[in-house]
């Protein structure tokens, strides 16, 4: 496969980020009480069920691995989690954006933004487990953590959702009423999303399997 | 069955053994633990919040940091001069050093609370009076059982990894985020001697306990694999 | 001994990542068999040893125990690594008792027996940190045979041991000759001689040299 500028996937993806950006801006109506800010929304959406996707493969690569024991399975966790990082991050990110002018606040104790943050500290650890030196037993224990993590995010979810409902919700993202055209355009942007998320981790398996050649070959050479 | 038991509380005695035969490492986890519960409730007091109502909140904060500490201990004395491997043959199954070092965490982590939990409740002058006893030392357990076992998993982990200690609590934290809620909200519960309203998070405790307690059964063979 | 215990590996790989530790190797042992490997660095010996013992997981090929899959649970395999294996904080006896009674081979007299052999026995309440590098790899092998064993590694055994105790090792070679079957890693096989002992010689994860010696 071609890649970057040569590679015909990279101009179609392109295109149908365009056409995503075009549905969200002029084809999903404004908002009647938040206005324009609630467009932040598509992406705020799109890029957090990437994380979740993201880390539901982790879940099933260290399995695999733990079973299989092979380097891709391996290379598939890794570059999943670190493209879920930076969806996740970008969910952090835009959440505050429309939280401040609706809400009045940069965060709230949500059981939503809550357990994002904690799979954000999460898919960091797994990360910094993985490390630089590949070694065999770092991806074996990498593999366990990540099965660990995966087990702890019900119990975060559900532990935090009960802890606010409980309490009284101040404020609540629920509510938000969705009309057909705003339908199209969040499903859009979700399919669009997890296109971009697939393409990120095709190019993010290359470059650690060339990676790894790069070290196969110096290995054999100073033999 | 009771083989492994056995074998279990064999290496369990063996630790503590090995563990009270050189008291540095115990008593500076204590005085540490016990410096953080002196600079939280001085703290609060210097902008004057030094009130009851932060007790479980700094008291599980304090037990948190103090578990990186001892819980780190359990695969350390393994380490030094490859015992683990001797341990593994004699063993015969790897599930046994898993409970063996998760009882003994918790032994530790529970001698330690004793002095540093009362240290606290004195500091920041808890007005015992509605508190539920017994509901709070239940919620100190159970909230250290969870530590023990997740700790001691973890530990499996990062004690592989020389020059990686660090990894330690920034594995470990996020994963005991729902034992760090469910403990909390206990505790406050105990102290107001509203038990009613939070023993549903007793059980979110007894869950995450039994839960972290028994998948290392499945996982442990992977953990100390090499 | 009128059983013999029958140890074979076929075809054993151990892959790590890319690298192949070990190609095929494949021998057989019985009871009485004293089996030296010898080989350069990085030839994959260490991992052998490891795997025999249950500690490491293989790749493929297998590793029987007469006829059945070795694995950890094997329970007397004695193991003696170019570490001692000992809890430093911990008195010569109570390394021995601790090992003893995990494998539920505990007795004062073996204890007795064993510290005897290795020349330990008036050093027994002292605790592992204070003895020298030597002392502790005398007790290391005292450790190994407190699990009665049918099968004995031996990682570079005579590392850091004198001359007495290069002896004591070599008559307990001897002695565990009627009920053990027992490799041992070496880099100085002249250690061996004036021992009957198989030879196996290790390069790049292959068997490349195949010997007998009789004394």
């Amino acid at each position: 496969m071609k890649h970057g500028l040569k590679s015909p996937l990279f101009w179609i993806l392109t295109l149908i980020m365009l056409v995503n950006i075009y549905v969200i801006a002029f084809y999903a109506p404004v908002e009647k009480t938040m206005g324009i800010v609630q467009k932040v929304f598509y992406f705020h959406v799109a890029s957090a069920w990437v994380g979740l996707l993201a880390l539901c493969v982790v879940f099933a690569a260290s399995v695999l691995y733990l079973w299989k024991r092979s380097e891709r399975t391996n290379n598939l966790a890794l570059a999943s989690a670190e493209i879920g990082t930076v969806f996740i991050s970008c969910t952090l990110l835009t959440g505050p954006l429309w939280a401040y002018p609706i809400w009045n606040t940069w965060w709230t104790w949500d059981p939503r933004l809550t357990t994002t943050l904690v799979l954000w500290f999460m898919y960091v650890a797994y990360i910094a487990l993985q490390g630089g030196s590949a070694t065999e037993s770092r991806k074996r224990l990498a593999a366990v953590y990540g099965i660990i993590c995966v087990v702890n995010v019900p119990l975060v979810f559900f532990s935090t959702r009960w802890w606010r409902s409980i309490h009284p919700v101040v404020v609540t993202s629920e509510g938000m009423a969705l009309t057909p055209k705003m339908k199209v355009a969040m499903f859009l942007s979700v399919g669009v999303f997890s296109l971009l998320y697939v393409y990120l981790l095709n190019i993010r398996l290359k470059s650690l399997d060339l990676e790894q050649r790069v070290k196969r070959l110096k290995a054999e050479l100073f033999a | 069955m009771p083989k492994f038991w056995r074998k279990v509380f064999l290496i369990y005695l063996k630790d503590l053994k090995d563990e009270f035969r050189t008291t540095d490492h115990l008593l500076s986890t204590l005085v540490f633990g016990t410096m953080l519960v002196f600079v939280f409730s001085f703290a609060l007091q210097l902008v004057e919040i030094g009130t009851a109502q932060v007790f479980p909140a700094v008291l599980w904060v304090s037990i948190f940091f103090m578990a990186i500490l001892a819980l780190q201990r359990s695969f350390a004395k393994e380490q030094d001069n490859g015992a683990l491997d001797a341990l593994l043959l004699a063993s015969g199954d790897r599930s046994i050093l898993f409970y063996a070092k998760f009882l003994f965490s918790l032994t530790v982590l529970l001698l330690l609370e004793v002095v540093v939990v009362p240290l606290l409740w004195i500091f920041i002058d808890v007005a015992g009076a509605k508190a539920n006893l017994w509901f709070f030392l239940g919620a100190v357990f159970l909230g250290s059982w969870g530590l023990a076992a997740v700790g001691t998993l973890l530990n499996g982990i990062t004690v592989q990894l020389p020059g990686a200690r660090l990894l330690f609590p920034i594995l470990l934290f996020p994963i005991l985020i729902p034992l760090l809620l469910g403990a909390i909200l206990c505790t406050q519960g105990a102290l107001v001697g509203e038990i009613k309203a939070v023993s549903g998070w007793m059980y979110l405790l007894v869950i995450y306990d039994l839960l972290f307690t028994i998948l290392p059964l499945l996982l442990f063979d992977y953990v100390l694999e090499g | 001994m009128a059983v013999k215990d029958v140890l074979v590996v076929k075809e054993l790989q151990k892959q790590l990542g890319h690298k192949q530790i070990l190609k095929n190797i494949s021998f057989q042992a019985v009871t009485g068999d004293l089996l030296v490997i010898t080989g350069p660095n990085g030839a994959g010996k260490t991992t052998l040893l490891r795997i025999l013992a249950g500690l490491l997981p293989k790749s493929g090929g297998e590793v029987l125990w007469n006829g059945a899959e070795l694995a950890l649970d094997h329970g007397r395999v004695g193991y003696i690594s170019h570490q001692p294996m000992l809890y430093a904080n911990l008195t010569v006896q109570e390394n021995l008792r601790f090992f003893g009674e995990m494998y539920g081979t505990m007795g004062a007299e073996r204890v007795q027996e064993l510290l005897e052999l290795v020349g330990l026995w008036l050093y027994r309440l002292e605790m592992v940190s204070v003895l020298s590098r030597g002392m502790q790899q005398r007790l290391a092998i005292a450790r190994a045979l407190m699990a009665d064993p049918t099968l004995i590694l031996y990682d570079e055994p005579f590392t850091s041991l004198d001359a007495d105790g290069r002896e004591i090792l070599r008559q307990v070679f001897e002695q565990h000759r009627d009920r053990s079957i027992q490799l041992a890693i070496t880099h100085e096989p002249q250690h061996f001689a004036g021992l009957t002992y198989r030879h196996l010689g290790l390069d790049g994860g292959r068997v490349v040299e195949r010997g007998y010696t009789h004394a």
